[in-house]
């Protein structure tokens, strides 16, 4: 009698308890879903983005929140496809948020897009760049970042622009070869740098598809070294970048410039594993190290801000994932959520998301915000950017570079120290 | 030309492949268990060389002396505490056990260093030699002989020494062993152990090539037991030679056929060798066949 009155008296307690509790934090508190890779291969851009979207939450809630709410993330893991819609169909049915951003990794953010659409959620794209994200007809789907297209056009921009005048060729002239990973990222590029390279008038001399898990490309390197081409375009993640560059090195095969299209080569696990080889290297998409006279005066106190205290969290210098998860939410925080007064739902927080309206040059990296019909921003753009001295500096377009292109042809591996 | 040195890097990368797969074709073989933390080991004995390089400045290779133990003491430890209640379970149980520890190694070692990819950059990592007008990177052809060696003094324990005769017969029937006196307990914490410190040392000659991260493991270990599967499980000879088919398969069809099918036609070998030989290239017959008593 006595056990089963403690039972009930400990049952009723606990009941108030959940009663009580739940409705309270969610009362004064914005809550949104963070879901990316944290672990697996693609972890270390997902970690990047993350971070930078919470030095943007930090930002925005020491100036007091949104609308007096104080914004919470939950963060989500999603080092898969399949991990990507069981991790977003927990954070939209368990801990109920109706705002779900990410996602980097292109397969992923294509799983937890559709898993957001059908819970009629918003999924707020700040990474990934492939073309189908947006553009599948779907209502609740945004992207702030670029899209593939963008880099396409970047690396033919590098090409045609900065590498052909430096070797003193036309452009049609030189022997180009292209290396694509398999998955979704470079299956997805390969069609529009084939378009954007067709556009300048150049066909690549071999496209060749690859695994990036592969422990040896030494098969990819020698079939290049055949071919003896002058420009390499490549579409790698972290380790196959690396790899490609050490086993090129390691088998003698030379050319006079590599063109990265973002991913692996705009990281800087690239410069940690190759040291001064990363030197010359060219890769395309959105940057920080855009000249600032072409930003607006606020976004260069942002971004000075954003740069001190990424680092401060993260440990190394912001890279360019870094800066989109901030730029996506941080567009996000001050310029949509305000206009629905705090609130998530999704039909508002779309309506909001339309009404934003920011100039080129409003964000830290150059970006505005102008969603058009599909979802995507079509104030984003591509910089063309190089290594060097163990930093990415911004080499095109002309009026937004801070540096002039270097070692263009890059030197033979012999000419090089180890 | 050229094709001779596709065949070379093929057996160079086949090396890589034989020395991640010794240590787990012996605990295949002998404990009769798919150790599926395999590579998750590998991948300690990684980031064990990376801190050892990073913090005490010691070179990958002198790393082996340390890492090597470290993790047969591991190794010893996770027999005792996790495998010894399983090993008579069914398989199901077994397989929970070594997966459910990749996940916790894989975690813990992401709690501890982070998801980044940490490589070192050593002044011979990417240093050659040429015979000829043949190839060899230097970082490849020491795992490759370290594979070698292992493999013969491997070879030298199990064939002369009492504890290498108790393995062996261990892997032949473990019921009679244990009716003929010996300690089977011991031989499978020996084994298990031996296992995960080859894994080990594995992990410390690769850190020169690859940069180590929570999951390079994975990256690893589904080729590892290919290769322990296709040379035949415990046969430390057939996990050799099945690891250099594998390299070879894998970069000749890359160079010749294209390298998006890298991966892919190696398991066709791997599946045409295991209609032919159900044992494996070098298995005992019937050694397939997993007797749970």
């Amino acid at each position: 009698m006595m056990i089963r009155g403690v039972c009930r008296v400990a049952a009723v307690s606990l009941l108030l308890l959940l009663v009580s509790g739940s409705p309270a934090t969610a009362a004064d508190a914005i809550r949104i879903g963070v879901l990316n890779p944290l672990s697996g291969n693609l972890a270390p851009l997902g970690q990047d983005s993350t971070t930078g979207a919470e030095v943007a939450r930090d930002m925005v809630n020491e100036r007091g929140g949104v609308a007096g709410m104080r914004v919470e993330y939950a963060k989500a893991d999603a080092p898969s496809a399949t991990a990507a819609v069981t991790e977003a169909a927990r954070l939209l049915d368990q801990e109920g948020v109706k705002i779900i951003i990410g996602a980097y990794g292109s397969s992923i953010s294509l799983a937890a897009s559709a898993e957001a659409e059908k819970h009629k959620a918003i999924f707020w794209e700040m990474n990934s760049g492939s073309l189908k994200i947006t553009g599948r007809g779907q209502r609740y789907t945004f992207r702030t970042t670029l899209t593939f297209k963008h880099l396409a056009e970047g690396a033919a921009n590098a090409l045609t622009e900065v590498v052909a005048p430096r070797l003193k060729a036309k452009p049609t002239a030189l022997r180009v070869v292209m290396m694509l990973e398999d998955s979704a990222y470079g299956s997805g590029m390969r069609p529009l740098l084939e378009e954007a390279l067709a556009k300048a008038g150049i066909k690549p001399l071999a496209i060749e598809m690859y695994n990036a898990k592969s422990t040896d490309l030494s098969p990819l390197v020698l079939r290049f070294k055949d071919l003896a081409p002058d420009v390499v375009i490549a579409s790698s993640y972290a380790n196959d970048a690396i790899l490609f560059a050490r086993q090129a090195r390691q088998y003698d095969f030379n050319f006079k410039a590599l063109i990265g299209t973002g991913a692996g080569h705009g990281q800087a696990d690239l410069v940690k594993a190759l040291g001064k080889n990363a030197d010359g290297i060219f890769t395309t998409g959105a940057t920080l190290t855009i000249n600032p006279a072409g930003l607006k005066p606020q976004a260069k106190a942002l971004l000075d801000e954003f740069n001190r205290r990424f680092e401060k969290k993260a440990g190394h210098f912001a890279s360019t994932h870094g800066a989109m998860g901030f730029m996506g939410a941080w567009f996000l925080l001050t310029e949509v959520l305000p206009r629905t007064g705090g609130s998530t739902d999704p039909e508002k927080v779309r309506a909001a998301a339309y009404e934003a309206d920011i100039p080129i040059g409003g964000g830290i990296n150059g970006f505005g915000l102008k969603f058009d019909p599909t979802g995507q921003n079509e104030r984003a753009f591509s910089v063309v950017q190089q290594w060097q001295e163990g930093r990415l500096a911004a080499v095109y377009p002309t009026a937004l570079a801070t540096h002039p292109p270097i070692l263009v042809p890059l030197a033979r591996w012999k000419d090089r120290p180890e | 030309m050229v094709l001779l040195q596709v065949v070379v890097s093929g057996l160079l990368l086949g090396g890589i492949y034989a020395l991640v797969s010794v240590g787990l074709t012996l605990t295949f073989g002998v404990v009769r268990i798919a150790n599926f933390a395999h590579g998750e080991f590998l991948m300690v004995g990684m980031f064990l060389a990376w801190v050892l390089h990073e913090r005490a400045g010691i070179d990958p290779y002198l790393a082996c002396v340390v890492v090597g133990p470290a993790l047969f003491a591991m190794g010893f430890l996770v027999e005792r505490s996790l495998i010894r209640p399983v090993i008579q379970a069914s398989h199901m149980a077994q397989i929970f056990v070594t997966v459910g520890l990749a996940v916790f190694l894989q975690n813990g070692a992401l709690m501890i260093w982070g998801a980044d990819h940490r490589g070192v950059i050593l002044p011979y990592a990417d240093r050659v030699w040429f015979v000829g007008p043949i190839v060899l990177s230097l970082p490849r052809v020491v795992a490759f002989a370290v594979a070698m060696a292992l493999c013969l003094a491997l070879l030298a324990f199990l064939r002369w020494t009492y504890w290498g005769k108790a393995v062996r017969a261990t892997a032949e029937d473990r019921e009679i062993t244990r009716v003929m006196g010996i300690d089977t307990g011991r031989v499978y914490s020996l084994t298990f152990a031996t296992g995960a410190g080859l894994a080990g040392i594995a992990g410390a000659l690769l850190l020169p090539m690859y940069a180590v991260y929570p999951t390079v493991g994975i990256q690893f270990v589904l080729v590892a037991f290919i290769v322990a599967v296709l040379g035949g499980l415990g046969s430390a000879v057939g996990a050799i030679l099945a690891g250099l088919v594998i390299g070879v398969v894998e970069v000749l069809s890359g160079f010749l056929i294209a390298p998006g099918l890298q991966q892919a036609l190696y398991f066709v070998v791997f599946l045409l060798v295991l209609i032919v030989r159900p044992a494996g290239l070098l298995g005992r017959r019937g050694a397939e066949e997993l007797v749970v008593t």
